[in-house]
């Protein structure tokens, strides 16, 4: 496997312009976070300049009385409360995909797949309509509501992914538990589930940057006191205001959740789309 | 499989049990509203006056007269060249960079795993926020906006010329970057500007898609062109970079698909200007529903969303149907 | 004819500001007292320091009236109008909320808003508001269903004094003074615009119709009554587009409105062509020690073509209430508060804002600048007022206008603008 990898001066040099261009992929996320903290004078004086000083924090602490913190909250409701339902629905989908025959399954799978593909917009335009018939317009059922659509159109990475992994598990492991008389939904809580836990981690934290990261449904289908940062973000931004600093210290809070998620788990995101580079 | 037999037994409603209730989430939130959106592309409708399945006073049909308006309209072709430009830009450099990348830090061969790490940390960024962040990468000020800093130090920030089919304004990026006329469709470098954060934030699924293909690379291949005395140039362009063409249809095709959907950078970053010039489709159907309301246009919101999504699934089809295969 | 009818109510106008004093407020209106209580939802559109003048004026609302309670919900400007439409979509709508023109207009032919004929009468009679600004909330509608509560006068250019000292100017009052002064501008651009948000591109247009094509035209165009090709409208533009041309910056298209804003203020450029809130923004977003009157002014943008009868440039919100509100009483009655000088009163005090309301007292205003910018406000019968012509239709028609306004200032190409809009708005045809 390492064959091919380069010693010596040239792994050297490979290694340096990698470096360099690791730097430069930096920039953009530095840039916005230096112009978080810096007073709005000095920001305007070019962010890059050495020797600024006065790092403040003020603009986080205004960013969130301007009505950032209930769009932080909103996002970690519709976040979870998809990702949970997703993880749920989704694994008992994936293992009737990946380990059980039954009619229609060609066609269903078909169709689930398609949300990978289709864009949103197919059902973007009659959901306000359609929320209302379903009552998912108020308090609660609003996030119901944009929950629900965020599973539906997470079904085909669902029972692709996580279908993925379990299709791994040796199938002498769930004769055996079906031997001791297990059901199949025992075969399932007890065999597959647990074998599938790194699996549905990975599965569980893209999706959770996946819909964290959503603008368009929630854009759409949310009101004001429901949106999520990614909508707060956009607002934030519109024309009236265009405030660089407290915009700035918008856009690291909304990217800190997924990022830290990411640091953490790091190695359960990249297996995740590992699978899907190996699959396809 | 083995547990075909075991199934029967059991009765032919179990596996349904497993797949109900997803199937029941997806038919009511995502098969049924797609259905509506078809159908209600046949109709005249708005927000204000809506199209409802049920009730066919709201029926105002109008046969094929969406599509036709929309074909024909001035404002459907210009977010289709725009779109255009994303379908082809993004994939390319994606794909092209993204191999690079991953190949340049698999030769490094030491730190790869951070370096890797920052590649694709914009991957977890919401494409709201990489909007954001870019608008202050591309403030035209040069004491404000980092790239146009860069171009005052290269002396390159006066850099603007104007030869009839071709014009570029350095700095101006989303202001007036300039255009390549090519006939009947025009380039407007604007449209590139909004790709660049796209592809930075993209890059990352690229580098590690790769990454996944060169670790399943069975090392004899490689040991192989060792032993036949190839390069390291002869080996990647030989043996490498042909058997990763699996991973970079799956790169190309995301790329697309993403491509074609795009929305949420063009509406942070310019909102479909100045003028239209980085208009798209995805962004031309949302304000048709939901903002042009002084005349009913979801119909032809619907009819664009159909267009859509049929080129998608027409031209994604064969992706599907491996991933389908796949898994059987 | 119009302008008899406002003549006579000048002196009735006057009458009750002699006797308005302490604000014309007592007057409950059609509502009475007792039965408004309960909860109110109301949808605004102002943050920062605007954002809380409004809550101030809302607090006053629940002190009159202890027992409503006004739930505010903030929403960002450019989203106003789909936000909106989402919550009438749904079956809820807020009980009240802000709006353009265009908006309430949408809304209004819908049939989803509470009709305001009854007040409006009652408010011209007492001298509160003039029949011309009547016209501006009714939208070119049969009735009226919305109420003015914020004014604004635009065509306001503003400098720094101590700039056009150095220059050797007086703040101009003809047009060839006004481009004299630019011309002379060195070191710094003549102008800052912000059309990266498009509509300070709009705020151009107005006075400039208004300078060269009339008011009468101006009112025309708004309501679909002439084409866009109509000579004295294309006119008008080609005046733009040599503006445009010669002072306009490179970075025009580039920058967006609170840069442009603070470009000024730091001596980047010369002049800002404005509304009368920039007297609030400048010391809000850009230098707290900034002082309105000293450290930055206006005056009023010279008409291009000094023949044409005088005219006043103004835009505005306005608050309409939702039919299906379950508490009417409660939505009349705030409603009639906002629209009451009692009402303005508080916010005039403020600063950054011009009642609409004839009858809040000019000492109400904390500065000289937010003073001389109220007294612009069209009162006076012999001063047409043009209201912000894109607010005023809005709808897809507004979205292509600024748009082509980008692309005028980019080639200031007439003929293709005046081809686009007159593609785009096909009311006159």
């Amino acid at each position: 496997m390492s064959a091919l990898r380069m010693g010596g001066r040239s792994g050297l040099a490979l290694y340096a312009l990698a470096t360099v261009l690791a730097v430069i992929w930096l920039v953009p996320v530095l840039g916005a976070f230096m112009i978080s903290v810096l007073p709005l004078s000095e920001t305007r004086q070019g962010w890059w300049q050495p020797g600024l000083g006065d790092l403040t924090f003020g603009n986080y602490s205004r960013a969130w009385r301007e009505g950032l913190s209930s769009y932080v909250v909103n996002s970690f409701v519709i976040t979870i409360g998809a990702v949970l339902l997703s993880v749920l629905l989704g694994s008992l989908a994936a293992y009737a995909f990946s380990r059980l025959r039954f009619r229609l399954k060609g066609l269903t799978y078909f169709l689930l797949i398609t949300t990978m593909i289709v864009p949103v917009q197919i059902i973007l335009i009659p959901l306000l309509p359609w929320f209302q018939t379903l009552h998912l317009t108020g308090e609660v059922t609003q996030y119901v509501g944009i929950i629900l659509v965020h599973v539906a159109f997470g079904a085909g990475w669902a029972i692709f992914m996580l279908g993925g992994f379990m299709s791994e598990i040796p199938e002498d492991m769930l004769e055996a538990a079906r031997i001791d008389g297990a059901s199949h939904l025992g075969v399932f809580r007890h065999v597959v589930l647990p074998l599938s836990l790194p699996g549905i981690a990975s599965f569980a934290l893209i999706d959770f940057v996946f819909v964290w990261n959503d603008l368009l449904l929630a854009l759409t289908l949310l009101d004001r006191d429901h949106q999520p940062i990614t909508v707060g973000l956009a607002n934030l931004q519109a024309p009236h205001l265009a405030q660089e600093n407290l915009v700035s210290a918008g856009s690291i809070l909304a990217i800190l959740p997924p990022l830290l998620l990411f640091a953490l788990l790091n190695r359960y995101y990249v297996r995740g789309l590992f699978a899907g580079g190996v699959k396809g | 499989m083995g547990s075909t037999s075991r199934a029967r037994r059991d009765g032919r409603w179990v596996p349904w049990l497993f797949v109900g209730p997803m199937l029941l989430v997806f038919a009511a939130f995502y098969l049924w509203p797609a259905v509506q959106t078809v159908a209600s592309s046949f109709f005249e409708w708005s927000l204000l006056t809506p199209w409802e399945p049920a009730d066919p006073e709201t029926w105002e049909f109008v046969g094929l007269d969406n599509y036709r308006t929309t074909l024909t309209s001035g404002d459907f072709w210009n977010a289709t060249v725009n779109t255009l430009i994303w379908l082809v830009a993004l994939p390319l450099l994606v794909g092209v960079f993204s191999l690079a990348l991953a190949l340049l830090v698999w030769f490094a061969g030491r730190g790869s795993s951070v370096l890797r790490s920052v590649f694709v940390l914009p991957l977890t960024i919401s494409l709201a926020a990489v909007g954001v962040i870019w608008t202050f990468v591309y403030n035209p000020d040069p004491d404000v906006g980092v790239l146009n800093a860069v171009l005052r130090t290269l002396r390159l920030d006066e850099l603007s010329f104007d030869v009839g089919w071709l014009e570029l304004n350095l700095g101006a990026w989303l202001s007036n970057l300039g255009h390549l006329d090519l006939g009947p469709i025009q380039v407007d470098f604007t449209n590139i500007a909004l790709v660049l954060p796209a592809f930075w934030a993209f890059t990352g699924f690229g580098v590690i898609t790769f990454t996944a293909g060169l670790t399943a690379m069975p090392d004899d291949l490689l040991e192989a062109a060792k032993i036949d005395g190839a390069g390291p140039l002869q080996t990647v362009r030989n043996v490498i970079i042909p058997s990763l063409r699996g991973p970079m249809i799956v790169v190309l095709v995301q790329m697309v698909i993403f491509a074609l959907r795009t929305f949420d950078i063009v509406y942070v970053m310019t909102g479909g200007g100045p003028a239209d010039d980085t208009m798209v489709l995805a962004l031309l159907l949302w304000l048709q529903a939901f903002s042009f309301l002084d005349t009913p246009q979801a119909g032809q919101a619907a009819a664009i969303a159909v267009l859509l999504s049929a080129t998608l699934i027409v031209g994604a089809y064969p992706y599907i149907r491996r991933a389908t295969r796949s898994d059987r | 004819m119009r302008a008899a009818v406002t003549r006579v109510r000048v002196v009735v106008l006057g009458l009750v500001l002699a006797a308005a004093g302490c604000g014309g407020s007592d007057d409950g209106g059609g509502s009475g007292g007792g039965e408004v209580a309960g909860d109110l939802r109301v949808v605004h559109n102002w943050t920062g320091p605007e954002g809380e003048a409004f809550q101030s004026v809302v607090d006053g609302f629940e002190e009159k009236y202890p027992d409503v309670t006004v739930k505010l919900e903030q929403v960002p400007f450019d989203q106003t109008q789909s936000l909106l439409t989402q919550q009438f979509v749904q079956g809820g709508p807020p009980d009240v909320a802000v709006g353009l023109p265009g908006i309430v207009r949408n809304f209004a032919e819908k049939d989803l808003l509470l009709e305001l004929d009854d007040e409006w009468d009652g408010w011209v009679e007492d001298g509160d508001y003039t029949e011309s600004l009547r016209d501006v909330a009714t939208a070119g509608l049969d009735h009226t269903y919305a109420i003015y509560f914020k004014g604004n006068v635009n065509g306001l250019i503003w400098y720094t004094p101590a700039e056009l000292d150095q220059l050797g100017v007086e703040p101009p009052k003809t047009w060839a003074e006004f481009t004299g002064a630019m011309d002379k501008a060195q070191g710094m651009d003549p102008l800052a615009i912000g059309g990266k948000d498009s509509w300070p591109l709009t705020q151009w247009a107005d006075p400039l119709i208004l300078g060269v094509a009339g008011p009468e035209k101006f009112n025309q165009l708004a309501r679909g009554e002439i084409g866009w090709d109509d000579p004295a409208i294309v006119k008008a533009f080609e005046t733009y587009a040599d503006v445009a041309e010669s002072y306009f910056p490179e970075s025009a298209l580039g920058t967006g409105f609170v840069d442009a804003t603070c470009a000024r203020a730091q001596g980047k450029a010369l002049f800002q062509n404005q509304g009368a809130f920039i007297s609030l923004i400048t010391p809000a977003e850009c230098d707290e020690s900034l002082k309105p009157g000293e450290d930055f002014a206006f005056f009023k943008m010279p008409a291009p073509d000094a023949a044409v009868p005088a005219a006043q440039a103004v835009s505005g919100d306005l608050f309409f209430g939702a039919k299906e509100s379950e508490n009417e009483a409660a939505t009349r009655a705030l409603l009639e508060y906002l629209a009451s000088a009692e009402a303005q009163t508080i916010w005039a005090e403020l600063g950054g804002y011009i009642a609409p309301n004839a009858n809040v007292p000019a000492d109400a205003y904390p500065s000289d600048i937010d003073r001389a910018a109220a007294e612009l406000w069209p009162t006076d019968p012999d001063v047409a007022a043009g209201y912000d012509l894109d607010d005023w239709i809005g709808g897809e028609i507004q979205a292509k206008y600024t748009q082509a306004l980008q692309q005028l200032v980019r080639d200031y190409d007439v003929d293709a603008f005046i081809g686009t809009m007159t593609e785009v708005d096909t009311r006159s045809g």
